[in-house]
């Protein structure tokens, strides 16, 4: 292909403000997911979601107060908290 | 002789005799027994001894960075408490896994995790400023970087063991209580061969550090030699007097932190004097709470539980003599003085510098240092009604301790564990403004939380004193959950400070920074030193300038034009 000399289409095309990867993987994520969830809606209308339909109301009866949101946040603080000794030790 | 009066003698006298040879040098430290101390801290943990680089500096790190996880912990476990208070079966789907964690389960487990993590940003602040200040390094690195691990593993299975409701759970918990006390005690060893190197006297942090280790073990000693017989009375001052020692260690601590951080040195040298002397002579109110009975059984478990049981303050009145409570409310209301001393000291210097609300650890500190004389007037209220045995703010107990401890004593040590932090490991905090945005989480968290449980406890005394002591106050209950909601900020707090300590980034300038200035012009009357101005707050440079006695408008008061 031929180097476009002028004001064309390619310094359009040329971006320098990419987004990162991660997100982008995320976005497109989320939006396979809403995509999935309105799909198994239309095809099978009143049924429960495989698996989760399952575990939700295990996790419901066990998680009945909530107190454990606070321990969910809890427990994701000291693991986040973890895995930055874990990687300050790794890095040095 | 009356118990209490032998307990506090001897406590002073084994601390007068340490203080005294310890001034002479540390000459009783014999050649001998240094090389045999030396030996059993190194070669004698056989391959322990190589687990560890030993890398200078290291150790000191390692137990602030244990310190602080714990302390997180301890957090987070009180929150738990503090939920259980108001629905103790909150977490009964637990049992699903027999762990009965309902009721006031989470009571030990709290107090273990948060005065261990506590005495643990004290140890690793203790290795940094004791060689610093005595010009040389650690005596053993390795081994102090060890007994980092050895407390951990200590507070691990003492959290562990009071979670077994058995004679087996109780016998880990005690070992788990010991554990620590042990490898403290290697640290005092430690330290005591590093200060024998040093040539000067000891400074005056050195030596608010060293009387509260040791005071520390001599409170327990004391606790010990008077026997079981006298357990019931002794073991409350033993525990206010391990509190009073605590507070010397963090006096320690933060009259270090805060001229190495902020290059103007502490106000009044006589004032910090007297706060060494009077946090030993006294003893602390801050911090008792008769539900920690059931940890201090644990502690010491060999006792046999029903010594401990019917522990309480020496009673007063009637046919028993109450020389022991005056003697021990008259020291308990002498400390309040030494914590406005401490207090005035402190925030005079953190004032000076101007660093307030933008050096995380000096605003911590001065947090601490404001709400200190508080917490210690109204505990002072609290314990005394409890020494007299009228028990009219029982009820508000709890809600005295947590917000010493959490209010308080917590915001001091963390505050000056910041500040050294820079100075022990190179590496700064990650960011100031998100740690000034923790610092006003867990301000916000314990006032909060304070005062909506007192305003929860005195529903409840106002509901008992009106004759219905068969119910319980609909406005107490109401209360006390949005009180539990707030301590969740002390949480996030601790967490966000943690997480800015463990992603520090690394100073590339070595050198200390001054860029906090002391007053930018300053007015000098009369002759003055050099002392004088850099005791004032005066740095390099602040504007000097002259009054010549000029001023017109200061004379003798008019009081009436006839006159």
């Amino acid at each position: 292909m031929e180097e476009d000399s002028g004001f064309g289409l390619l310094d359009y095309m040329r971006s320098d403000e990419e987004p990162e990867l991660g997100r982008m993987a995320i976005t497109m994520g989320f939006i396979i997911l809403l995509i999935f969830l309105v799909l198994y809606d239309v095809l099978y209308p009143g049924h429960g979601f495989p698996v989760v339909s399952d575990v939700v109301p295990l996790v419901a009866g066990v998680m009945d107060s909530s107190i454990w949101f606070f321990i969910l946040g809890i427990m994701i603080g000291f693991f986040s908290l973890v895995a930055s000794v874990l990687v300050g030790a790794v890095e040095e | 002789m009356n118990t209490i009066i032998l307990m506090m003698l001897i406590f002073w006298g084994i601390l007068l005799l340490f203080a005294w040879r310890l001034r002479a040098g540390l000459g009783f430290l014999g050649d001998t027994v240094a090389g045999m101390t030396g030996f059993m801290l190194g070669k004698a943990l056989g391959p322990g001894a190589t687990i560890l680089e030993g890398r200078t500096g290291t150790a000191a790190m390692a137990w602030i960075n244990h310190g602080m996880v714990w302390l997180f912990m301890g957090a987070s476990i009180t929150f738990v408490d503090l939920w259980l208070g108001h629905s103790p079966n909150a977490l009964h789907s637990l049992q699903s896994w027999s762990w009965d964690l309902t009721g006031d389960a989470a009571l030990n487990p709290s107090i273990m995790t948060t005065f261990g993590g506590m005495i643990m940003l004290l140890i690793g602040c203790s290795l940094h400023i004791m060689p610093r200040m005595a010009d040389a390094s650690l005596s053993n690195e390795t081994n102090a970087g060890l007994m980092a691990m050895v407390f951990t593993g200590g507070i691990l299975l003492f959290v562990i063991g009071s979670q077994v409701p058995n004679d087996i759970g109780n016998m880990i918990a005690f070992v788990g209580y010991t554990i620590p006390a042990l490898a403290a005690l290697a640290i005092i060893a430690n330290i005591l061969l590093t200060i024998r190197e040093q040539t000067t006297g000891l400074e005056a942090p050195q030596w608010f550090i060293i009387i509260g280790l040791v005071g520390w073990f001599v409170s327990s000693v004391t606790f010990v030699l008077l026997g079981p017989e006298a357990a019931p009375h002794t073991l409350w001052i033993s525990e206010q007097l391990h509190i009073g020692m605590f507070l010397c260690l963090i006096f320690g601590v933060v009259y270090y932190a805060i001229p190495s951080t902020t290059g103007i040195p502490i106000p009044s040298r006589s004032l910090i004097a007297l706060t060494l002397v009077g946090t030993v002579v006294t003893v602390s109110p801050m911090g008792y709470d008769p539900a920690t009975l059931g940890f201090l059984e644990l502690a010491w478990l060999p006792l046999n539980l029903g010594v401990t049981e019917g522990a309480s303050f020496p009673p007063c009145g009637g046919e028993t003599n109450c020389t022991s409570s005056l003697i021990i409310t008259t020291m308990m209301a002498l400390s309040i003085p030494i914590m406005f001393m401490f207090s005035t000291n402190v925030l005079t210097a953190i004032r000076r510098s101007g660093a307030i609300f933008e050096d995380t650890a000096l605003t911590l500190i001065a947090f601490g240092s404001f709400m200190l004389p508080i917490m210690a007037i109204a505990s002072l209220f609290t314990t005394l009604d409890a020494m007299s045995g009228s028990n009219e703010l029982s009820a508000a107990i709890g809600s005295m301790r947590l917000g010493a401890i959490w209010g308080a004593i917590i915001p001091l040590a963390l505050g000056g564990t910041l500040a050294i932090i820079p100075d022990a490991s190179g590496k700064e905090l990650e960011s100031q403004s998100s740690g000034i945005r923790a610092v006003w989480f867990l301000g916000l968290g314990i006032v909060g939380t304070f005062m909506v449980s007192m305003m929860s406890d005195f529903a409840e005394i106002s509901f008992a004193e009106a004759g219905l002591e068969e119910g319980f106050s609909s406005t107490a209950a109401e209360l006390q959950p949005i009180a539990s909601v707030l301590f969740y900020g002390v949480v996030l707090g601790v967490l966000f400070l943690a997480q800015n300590v463990v992603r520090g980034t690394r100073s590339h300038d070595s050198e200390p920074e001054f860029s906090i200035l002391g007053p930018s012009r300053y007015v000098i009357s009369g002759t003055t030193t050099v002392r004088d101005l850099l005791t004032a707050g005066v740095t390099l440079d602040t504007v000097l300038t002259t009054d010549d006695g000029t001023d017109d408008n200061v004379g003798p008061t008019v009081l009436s034009e006839e006159e």
